[in-house]
């Protein structure tokens, strides 16, 4: 266990550090091209502090980052849910493998936000085509990673359970699934992941709320430290949230991480 | 006679043209004995445990199991594994409880049967531990436990200590051995060492390179007493040791020259 005083220094070397020299090269940058082109640091930091003391504004940030929060994890779960019942049933059943594995090559590079359009033609502009683009663009990571999880289940731990006596379902429950489950947590974290990069670009066309639609019309109202701001706030809260997510998962699997 | 091998036939499902892998096997298995099946690597000797096992079906020939065919793994039979094949989110104790739960044991039951067969092997204290934080060694002991609170007639063992260090692998023999004589468990032992074959089985099955047929049956009259420090200055040991070391380097250099 290292001293409070050394994970100090380490917060300071690995975590602050590296920050403020990002800041520093941006005002440099801002410097060089110009406030119009690009806003400064702080100009952007002063603009955040301004929203952070005005209720009114912290009212707005609040109802559309809840939005972009509710879009993400509602898609996400239904997405994950989804991916799960198609990885498990590909690796079940050979017709559902055969049928599946053809259509899922081509669909993988499809960049999902190009389906944004269509869905508000179908669903109109707000939560559901928001929502509806991140559950097809999660859904196939967790298919994929769920199917090839199952797949790569060693042999000899499937045939130890049968000659330990293992039903058909207790294989499947008590032995393929957790053997699974670090690969179905990998596609977990790379869907959530995309389930905020869809959100935002989504509701940068498709919305009228949320912090995509915020950063888009911070932009045309010519408010560019804001929509800076927004930007930063969202790239701040994205790592937060896959941070969790690790933390989370990584104690979930810790069987398959635990050291000597 | 607890198994039979009758005639057994094995061939690669699909568009292998080469030689079976077993080529009209036959061999019986008697209650309470510990056989070893011994050739060099790419013999077929694993796939002819694997058929015992009931995982895989013969293409030719039948494979009997108390008098009746053999169609599917049953806990009858149960398996160790080079690889160990644990179950790494479980811990110790809940790997050797598997079989146990698949019984409908209740949960005191299986823990003190499981506890007593961790005990057997030596792992009391290791119960709580998962997989990962467990030696090669360990690993393998808990494997064997596991196999072992299931209750099997007839244990298939396939290439078990392969993967441990010489040391660990010695110590491993002398608690098969002590284990086989407690318990008088029927085991089927696939390796590629002549010495482990000769310390620990009573009749050793030579078998030779693709196509895997029978070389020879060897008898290991070596008694039930044995000590691994005696044995190996032991003139009938070592006898038995350059006879079957003859054997399968002749069939190791057959098949690297075919």
């Amino acid at each position: 266990m290292p001293t409070a005083a050394a994970r100090a220094v380490k917060f300071v070397r690995d975590g602050l550090l590296p920050l403020a020299v990002l800041a520093g090269l941006w005002q440099l940058a801002s410097g060089i091209v110009g406030e119009e082109t690009l806003p400064s640091f702080t100009a952007v930091a002063r603009a955040l502090l301004g929203s952070a003391l005005s209720a009114e504004r912290l009212d707005l940030l609040e109802e559309n980052f809840l939005a972009t929060v509710f879009r993400i994890y509602a898609g996400l779960v239904l997405g994950t849910m989804l991916g799960l019942a198609i990885g498990f049933a590909m690796a079940r059943f050979s017709a559902v493998e055969d049928c599946l594995n053809p259509i899922l090559a081509p669909l993988y590079p499809i960049p999902k936000p190009a389906l944004v359009p269509l869905f508000v033609m179908w669903l109109g502009i707000g939560h559901a085509s928001v929502v509806a683009v991140i559950v097809i663009g999660t859904l196939l990571p967790i298919v994929v990673n769920t199917y090839r999880g199952i797949r790569a289940v060693p042999q000899s731990k499937v045939w130890s359970a049968r000659s330990l006596g293992a039903s058909e379902a207790r294989l499947w429950r008590a032995v393929l699934l957790p053997g699974a489950l670090p690969q179905i947590v990998n596609g977990f974290r790379i869907a959530h992941n995309l389930a905020v990069v869809i959100a935002i670009a989504a509701e940068l066309v498709a919305s009228q709320k949320g912090m995509g639609f915020l950063i888009g019309d911070f932009g045309a109202a010519g408010a560019y430290d804001m929509m800076f701001g927004m930007v930063v706030v969202v790239v701040f809260v994205v790592a937060a949230l896959d941070r969790a997510v690790v933390w989370g998962t990584d104690r979930m699997l810790h069987w398959h991480y635990a050291a000597r | 006679m607890l198994a039979s091998i009758d005639g057994v036939t094995y061939r690669y499902e699909g568009a292998d043209a080469g030689p079976p892998v077993l080529q009209n096997v036959s061999f019986d298995v008697s209650e309470g004995e510990f056989v070893a099946i011994l050739g060099p690597s790419g013999c077929g000797k694993s796939t002819l445990l694997y058929l015992l096992g009931g995982f895989l079906q013969p293409t030719m020939g039948a494979i009997r199991y108390r008098g009746e065919g053999v169609r599917a793994p049953s806990r009858e039979r149960g398996i160790v594994f080079q690889d160990f094949a644990l179950f790494d989110w479980r811990t110790a104790m809940q790997n050797v409880e598997f079989g146990l739960e698949c019984l409908g044991l209740e949960a005191n039951e299986r823990r003190r049967r499981a506890g007593a067969m961790l005990e057997l092997v030596g792992l009391s204290g290791a119960a709580d531990k998962f997989p990962r934080q467990l030696s090669g060694g360990m690993k393998q002991r808990v494997a064997i436990a596991r196999s072992l609170a299931a209750e099997p007639a007839l244990l298939l063992m396939d290439e078990p200590f392969a993967a441990l260090d010489a040391l660990t692998r010695d110590t491993l023999q002398d608690e098969l051995r002590r284990i086989w004589i407690a318990t008088r468990k029927t085991i089927v032992f696939v390796t590629h060492s002549v010495e482990e074959a000769a310390y620990l089985s009573q009749r050793v099955i030579v078998m030779t390179a693709r196509p895997g047929e029978i070389q020879a049956f060897v008898d290991i009259p070596l008694g039930e007493a044995r000590e691994r420090d005696t044995l190996l200055k032991d003139e009938r040991f070592i006898d038995l040791r350059h006879r079957l070391g003859v054997m399968v380097r002749r069939s190791a250099r057959a098949s690297e020259a075919a």
